[in-house]
């Protein structure tokens, strides 16, 4: 069951274009995606 | 729309760890795995997204597009439902395209965006119909 926890970040594609604060991108490299799962943008 | 262009072009490089785009970076879009309607519904409120599309991994799979999973660290600590986030590859940065950020001049990062705007909404119009959490389900 999801959680719903109220975030901060609510603006299209998910992406929140805080400049300022250092970001970085992981790949989950374990993790495969299956076909049925859906995605939410 | 043109928003979501901008902050895709501007994250391009930090696509860089996703193998085949190690040199350019990555447009992507970024998304989050729910199991179908009603998680997206709670979870798009719990982002404070009004308006969602969806879409499955085969339908972009079928369509040509890499879904990859992957985690966004902001200073260093997971973004929210980080476990839950992936990306749909669209393509690869051009490389004979300088990176987008805002040291360019303004009409060199419009010229950017258009030429990357097809292509962009190319991919989002797969998650077409939109949902708006004030509808009823």
């Amino acid at each position: 069951m999801l959680a719903l926890v109220q975030s901060s970040t609510g603006n299209t594609n998910h992406r929140d274009g805080s400049g300022s604060m250092p970001r970085e991108v992981r790949l989950r490299t374990d993790e495969r995606i299956h076909d049925d799962v859906h995605l939410l943008v | 729309m043109p928003n979501a262009l901008r902050l895709a072009l501007a994250d391009a490089h930090l696509y860089r760890v996703l193998p085949g785009h190690a040199e350019r970076g990555a447009l992507t879009v970024s998304v989050f795995l729910v199991s179908g309607i009603v998680e997206a519904r709670t979870l798009a409120a719990g982002v404070g997204q009004h308006v969602f599309g969806l879409a499955t991994a085969g339908r972009m799979r079928e369509a040509g597009y890499e879904v990859v999973a992957t985690t966004v660290y902001r200073d260093g600590v997971p973004a929210p439902f980080a476990e839950r986030h992936a990306d749909v590859v669209v393509a690869d940065y051009p490389g004979d395209l300088p990176a987008y950020t805002t040291e360019l001049a303004r009409s060199v990062r419009r010229q950017i965006r258009e030429r990357l705007l097809p292509a962009y909404e190319q991919a989002l119009r797969l998650f077409d119909p939109r949902y708006n959490l004030s509808e009823e389900a």
